[in-house]
């Protein structure tokens, strides 16, 4: 019988982060085990093939065969899938990850991944509003502050907010809010526990603000070479439970985190993580119709493709289609 | 003509590189006085940021792929004027005319690597042309921006090739003079040998080898050309581009050499090194290095080494509010380096005193590699923060201590000792005053929050410029000095950045820490004895990985692994640290070596900085042992914390 295809899966993150973990490292010895021995495929954490920003680019010039990439850092080709960018998109990774991934299937942001052959997507938790000595729980709140943001919908959202963008590297945030360079960020919880912003943070106002997203990928040209047996075992293990699987894994880290601060808070070292009132949630979602506009307005299609997410994401969390 | 025996070809050869410098000094000053707008820019955005609330939107990003322009337009005066790293241990013995001639092979293998990444740097912007790449605020088209990397790299290779065109006259013209052809032949021929074998075996049967073996083949392929004088980022990227090819093929490798370096040449911590260079330029143009200097020696120009202390002790105060070696390296060593060898420090000394005080940066709290530890642990960044103040202080005291013992036994190496009249004291700290305005204004801006550590690279290249234009120390050559210098300095890192990026993707590729790691968990050994083993394999690794990578590949294995045996995490972080700090000074590839090496110029040899820091390497045995010896170093301090 033939030897296997050896085939390198890419990620950049640390090498143990919990959705590598729980979904992709499983994924790969699924795929491994179904293919029968027409494919193996090896685990390259560390950002050794490729980092954040280039991994597209690494998976396309066969740096790594299988990357894990971010369709945000190549904002030229993902036009359509920035969509998961808005503020207000959807309530839960799960929700979201999996809305997109019907939207993908069924062709509506298809052309963005005309050069790869997707397996997964993710999307992040929205981001919430971590912030040092203010709290912000009305819309004028947050008038003044400098806010870390990050990509063009964040840094947009931020400002149709009345805040003030900043943009601070990542390993800066920590530093940088101590110092009072930014008064908070606009960020996940999952980004909260991963650069401690817990530990300078007062407050914690959770809100599904600006998501993004993550895919697995493989140039298609290369898996169109592949055996049939590893195409098979591949496709079984893809798709929307995939992405449904890493969706959830980002709720269950948020979980995590919302039961750090929980404890945090019951020692009196932050304030309790906090929610909108129904009335200010409506008026933040006036205030966020702008950047729906600009983006609806920049993208081939995009009232249409919003509305599909929408009605995607209120499927989802209805239960259809399970 | 008659008597210099010149035939006419090197003659245009002469005119050739004449004008070849005389392109890339025009290139230089471009990309200088484009850093020094972008610079000012920057504090402009910082005031209006913090005063008016309405900062420049999207000029980070901006700033990144500007600079990437800027950095390859400093590469072609780098490339003209011949300014590699090379190991010079053997100059001698070489003698002249194999030296002309390995002058000459390291100038093809330069050659070829520029014309490659041009090459593939061209495909690169290509592909960003045909996807219509934009950056992610301003929406920025990047394509021209990688065009015109392409187009400077291809400037770089054509420079070389007048480069090695004149090598190779050379190496035909050059005399037999002297008797040392037998004794550098010894040398020569079995070094070539070697080399040439190492890499016929990587390529021919390096698949079969299993990854330890290839990469210490590779190892060696990287080495023994370092002993015949090649340039060692020449050396390095070979040798990782061969032990590649061999795991993923050519295409690929060369492919996420260019991927890499092109996040080298925009990544935001890389840039802000350029700036800090120019920051010492310019604060040594308008005089505040001398005057600082006149004001140490004032207060400990009585003792013997006292200069070299205060150099401890001022990279010290830099790395209080920086959180990276480099930084500190490049600023204090542009305005220290001059102001020792002029009060009679040997180049030796001063040399090894400001690399190694350099790493305080990383080391004293704040610290980028302290947060990437605490990121890939998931431990406490404010607790490692704390626990590293005691060994950042053992780090300072055992560097002065070093000193101390140094210039007891080569008391030649410090300037003579004077005791300095109170008038003068008194002098010096008034003429210090804009000394203390420029690094006042850094670390005081950083500390009240009015800027981050990255921008503080921007505000200082600024203030020092106008200080220096308000002085009126820019007049006449000044001004191009100091920019030919930072373009210089630049190209040095960055050329030696290529090779590293080659060299770290090949051990990434290995899996080469992750196999090591696995055999000592094998062997079942003391606690104590897997943690010396490891500090071993890290010390290795520094041999050719910048800090960042090391950590990035070795730590989330390696960590669970010493938790496992009982010791705490956060001592461990101290430890890690500690250990992949003394990388980035220890030879061949010692980045903090190599920025002293820029600062310091042509004429002192990178093999004389390796001696000089010799001493300060033992300090940091000294330190790494009492940290292993006595955990209440690190871990008292945030004991004590609620
Ligand atoms: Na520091
Ligand atoms: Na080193």
């Amino acid at each position: 019988r033939a030897e296997p295809v050896q085939l390198k899966l890419a990620t950049f993150g640390p090498p143990n982060s919990y959705f590598y973990v729980e979904v992709l490292i499983p994924w790969l010895e699924a795929v491994n085990r179904d293919s029968n021995g027409a494919v193996n495929i090896k685990y390259y954490g560390g950002g050794v093939l490729g980092n954040a920003g280039n991994m597209y680019d690494a998976v396309l010039t066969g740096a790594a065969d299988i990357g894990w990439a971010l369709p945000g850092t190549v904002p030229g080709k993902f036009v359509k899938t920035s969509v998961a960018e808005l503020p207000f998109g959807y309530d839960s990774g799960e929700i979201g990850a999996t809305a997109l991934w019907r939207l993908f299937a069924k062709g509506v942001i298809a052309s963005d991944f005309s050069d790869v052959k997707l397996f997964g997507l993710t999307a992040w938790p929205g981001a919430d509003i971590q912030t040092k000595s203010k709290k912000v729980e009305r819309l004028e709140d947050l008038k003044g502050l400098k806010i870390r943001a990050q990509g063009r919908w964040q840094t947009a959202t931020v400002t149709a907010f009345g805040a003030t963008p900043v943009y601070v590297p990542i390993d800066e945030v920590y530093q940088g809010l101590d110092r009072g360079v930014i008064d908070g960020v606009w960020g996940s919880l999952v980004l909260t526990r991963e650069f401690r912003v817990d530990e300078i943070a007062h407050y914690f106002l959770e809100a599904p603000l600006n998501g993004g997203s993550g895919m697995l990928i493989m140039k298609r040209e290369s898996y169109d070479k592949l055996p049939a047996a590893a195409k098979a075992a591949m496709e079984k293990n893809s798709g929307e439970a995939m992405s449904r699987a890493l969706g959830k894994s980002n709720d269950g880290e948020v979980k995590r985190v919302e039961a750090l601060l929980a404890d945090l808070a019951k020692k009196g070292k932050i304030d309790a993580p906090y929610t909108l009132t129904p009335d200010e949630f409506a008026r933040w979602r006036k205030a966020a119709e702008p950047v729906e506009e600009a983006w609806t307005k920049g993208v081939p299609d995009g009232a249409a493709i919003l509305a599909a997410f929408r009605a995607e994401a209120a499927s989802v969390k209805s239960g259809a289609g399970q | 003509m008659i008597g210099t025996g010149s035939p006419e070809a090197p003659l245009l050869l002469e005119d050739l590189e004449r004008a070849s410098i005389a392109l890339a000094r025009r290139v230089a000053v471009v990309a200088v006085v484009g850093m020094l707008a972008l610079s000012l820019l920057t504090m402009v955005d910082i005031g209006l940021r913090f005063f008016l609330n309405t900062p420049i939107t999207g000029l980070d990003e901006a700033t990144q792929i500007i600079m990437a322009v800027i950095i390859s337009a400093s590469l072609p005066i780098g490339i003209a004027t011949r300014n590699h790293v090379t190991i010079d241990f053997f100059r001698r013995p070489i003698g002249p005319r194999w030296g002309a001639w390995l002058e000459a092979i390291g100038g093809a293998l330069v050659l070829g690597m520029m014309t490659v990444l041009a090459l593939r740097f061209g495909a690169y912007a290509g592909r960003m042309m045909a996807r219509h790449d934009v950056s992610a605020i301003v929406q920025l088209p990047l394509a021209p921006f990688w065009w015109a990397v392409t187009a400077l790299v291809a400037v770089c290779a054509v420079l070389q090739g007048v480069v090695f065109l004149k090598q190779f006259a050379k190496a035909l013209g050059a005399g037999s003079g002297g008797a040392s052809i037998l004794t550098g032949a010894l040398i020569v021929v079995p070094a070539l040998a070697a080399t040439a074998t190492l890499y016929a075996v990587i390529l021919y049967a390096g698949d079969a080898l299993g990854p330890v073996v290839l990469a210490a083949l590779a190892f060696a392929a990287m080495w023994v050309p370092l002993v015949i004088m090649i340039p060692v980022g020449v050396a390095m990227t070979y040798a990782g581009m061969a032990g590649a090819s061999v795991l993923v093929g050519y295409d690929a490798t060369i492919n996420t050499v260019v991927l890499q370096s092109a996040g080298f040449l925009s990544s935001l911590n890389l840039v802000v090194l350029p700036l800090f260079l120019m920051k010492g330029g310019f604060a040594t143009a308008a005089g505040l290095s001398s005057d600082a200097y006149r004001l140490a020696h004032a207060l400990f120009g009585r003792r013997r080494g006292g200069l070299a202390m205060a150099t401890i002790g001022s990279c010290a105060a830099f790395g209080a509010v920086t959180g990276s070696s480099l930084a500190t390296a490049a600023t204090i060593g542009a305005i220290a380096l001059p102001e020792m060898r002029r009060r009679g420090y040997s180049v030796q000394l001063a040399t090894g005193c400001v690399a190694a005080g350099g790493t305080l940066g990383s080391l004293i709290p704040p610290s980028g590699i302290m947060v990437i530890y605490a990121v890939l642990t998931e431990t406490s960044i404010g607790k490692i923060f704390v626990a590293a103040v005691l060994p950042a202080v053992l780090a300072a005291v055992l560097y002065g201590a070093t000193i101390a013992l140094y210039v007891r036994f080569r008391p030649e190496a410090a300037g003579p000792v004077e005791r300095v009249p109170g008038r003068e004291i008194v002098a010096a700290v008034f003429n210090s005053w804009g000394v203390v305005v420029l690094f006042g204004s850094v670390i005081g801006g950083i500390y009240a929050g009015i800027f981050t550590a990255t921008e503080a690279g921007a505000v200082g290249a600024g203030f020092a410029f106008l200080f220096a234009l308000a002085r009126g120390r820019l007049k006449g050559d000044a001004f191009w000095r100091v920019i030919g210098d930072v373009a210089r300095n630049t190209a040095l890192i960055y050329l030696l950045l290529f090779g590293a990026v080659a060299f770290s993707f090949f051990i990434g590729l290995t899996q080469l820490p992750q196999v090591l790691v696995a055999f000592i968990e094998t062997l079942n050994l003391a606690p104590l004895v897997v943690v010396v083993l490891l500090l071993l394999i890290y010390l290795l690794l520094g041999f050719f990985m910048d800090p960042i990578t090391t950590l990035f590949i070795t730590v989330p294995f390696v960590g669970p692994l010493v938790t496992s045996l009982g010791y705490d995490p956060i001592w461990w972080g101290i430890v890690t640290i500690a250990a992949v700090e003394v990388g980035l000074i220890h030879p061949p590839f010692g980045l903090n070596a190599f920025i002293i090496k820029g600062v310091a110029g042509e004429e002192v040899a990178i093999g004389t900085i390796f001696r000089g820091i010799v001493p300060f390497l033992c300090a940091d045995f000294v330190k790494l042992a009492l940290l292993i010896g006595f955990p209440l170093i690190a871990l008292w301090l945030p004991g004590t914390m609620r």
